[in-house]
């Protein structure tokens, strides 16, 4: 910075805009304006700056008065669900998924306070209508030799169900061999109706129980301790193997809304509330 | 955020239009600079970058427009009377013959005419300097350059405008009669 009180021209001109924005120092300013009070040319120079700054603003376009929002900003300033058109459909759903996973969840959750029988007939029926060949050879194979070795039935079932969590396939196939058991003895004849529809099994179970019909209540009793074991042991296995794409018929609607429910929640994960609505 | 861009719009489509001299142009830029600030806006963490990081966002807008439209930029500076006029004003309804222009006082037209003519930086520097009347500074943080290289493309822009206004028959001193009281 020059503390000379004579500016050049080149100097003036090129601190002219500091100048005319005042962010010279009150030395500088002093100077400038010492010379512009001196030198045409740089005065000159001044006055068409001005000029121009004036014209440019003047000269403008009249425009379009713009007082709202166009279609296309506003459909990009709604909230997530409103802005991605192609998930418009899951996201109206998206309610009904939430009920229908609740539902599943409750129900699951009643099913499991059920006994074994209960709750394993039902779905082992429904199971097996997608796996008939390899569960149902073997439910043969093992209904020939529960009726053999009826007394080894709980020991089995036991056994069966401690290493369900490692195999769940077993589990099933012991609840098969349960279902089979009562299906074929006279005892079990008397919910034997029950058990024709899986939806009803455990409800018509449930009669039962509460029911005087104590031949069947034995058949509960006889296999509740280790369907304790076997039914929260089976919990996590029966529930990987139900909510199986394979699963048909009841479960079906089931594991869609499952999948549809981990998809949706998915893309609300993507879609957090802050990313749009932060200001 | 729509509260946001209610209050931003207004300023957002001043400043396109100053920089584009079109209305249609400055729509389109404005359509697109609302949605690229909605998309943005959250990154801001600062909120005193907002004003700048806001005209930065529109003058690369503006570049980006400017160049979709294709334009082609042609160099009145140089040419002869003749042929300046015959090279139709982005904002007229006709082709304007310079002498005629500057009889009937329409200089606003030939400004639009010169200033299409500039390249982007030295509008830019122009349009921000002269019509948002930043500092020198202010005007380099949201260019991304050095305050020096602001002031040369200003001086730039000047010169250019001066010799195209001249080529179409406006001189320095018809700027000044018809300079606007600011």
């Amino acid at each position: 910075m020059t503390t000379d009180p004579e500016m050049d021209c080149a100097r003036v001109q090129d601190l002219l805009d500091d100048y005319r924005r005042g962010s010279l120092t009150d030395a500088e300013q002093s100077q400038v304006r010492s010379h512009l009070g001196q030198c045409e040319e740089c005065t000159a120079e001044l006055h068409f700056c001005n000029a121009l700054a004036g014209h440019l603003q003047t000269s403008l376009p009249a425009g379009p008065a713009m007082e709202g929002l166009s279609p296309a900003v506003l459909a990009a300033v709604r909230p997530p669900h409103h802005k991605l058109a192609n998930n418009d459909k899951k996201m109206v759903l998206l309610p009904w998924m939430f009920a229908a996973a609740a539902i599943i969840i409750f129900a699951v959750a009643f099913y499991n306070n059920l006994p074994q029988e209960k709750f394993g007939g039902g779905d082992t029926v429904a199971f097996n209508a997608s796996r008939p060949s390899v569960s149902r050879n073997e439910t043969l194979l093992k209904e020939r030799q529960s009726e053999e070795q009826p007394a080894a039935l709980p020991d089995l079932l036991l056994q069966q169900g401690e290493t369900a969590r490692a195999e769940p396939t077993r589990e099933l196939i012991a609840s098969d061999k349960a279902l089979e058991m009562r299906i074929a003895s006279p005892a079990a004849n008397e919910s034997g109706v029950a058990w024709s529809s899986p939806r009803n099994a455990p409800v018509a179970a449930r009669k039962s129980e509460s029911a005087p019909a104590h031949a069947a209540k034995d058949d509960l009793d006889f296999a509740r301790p280790s369907s304790k074991v076997a039914g929260k042991s089976a919990t996590a296995g029966a529930n990987v193997s139900r909510y199986s794409p394979a699963t048909t018929g009841a479960l079906t609607s089931a594991s869609i809304s499952t999948t549809s429910t981990s998809m949706a929640s998915t893309t609300t994960t993507l879609n957090t509330p802050k990313d749009g609505q932060r200001q | 955020m729509e509260e946001f861009c209610l209050l931003v719009q207004p300023g957002a489509y001043a400043v396109l239009l100053s920089l584009l001299r079109n209305t249609d142009d400055a729509s389109d830029a404005l359509q697109d600079s609302m949605i690229r600030i909605i998309r943005f806006l959250p990154r801001v963490r600062d909120v005193g970058t907002l004003p700048g990081w806001l005209m930065r966002l529109l003058t690369n807008q503006a570049a980006d427009t400017r160049s979709r439209s294709a334009v082609p930029v042609v160099d009145i500076s140089t040419m002869d009377e003749g042929a300046a006029s015959a090279t139709a004003a982005p904002t007229a309804s006709q082709p304007l013959s310079p002498r005629r222009a500057a009889e009937s006082n329409e200089v606003g037209v030939i400004i639009n005419q010169a200033v299409s003519t500039l390249s982007d930086r030295q509008r830019t520097a122009l349009v921000l300097f002269e019509m948002e009347s930043l500092s020198i500074h202010e005007v380099a943080t949201i260019m991304e350059i050095t305050d020096g290289a602001v002031k040369f493309h200003l001086h730039e822009a000047r010169k250019n405008m001066r010799k195209g206004l001249l080529n179409l028959g406006v001189t320095g001193s018809d700027l000044y009669e018809e300079a606007p009281s600011r």
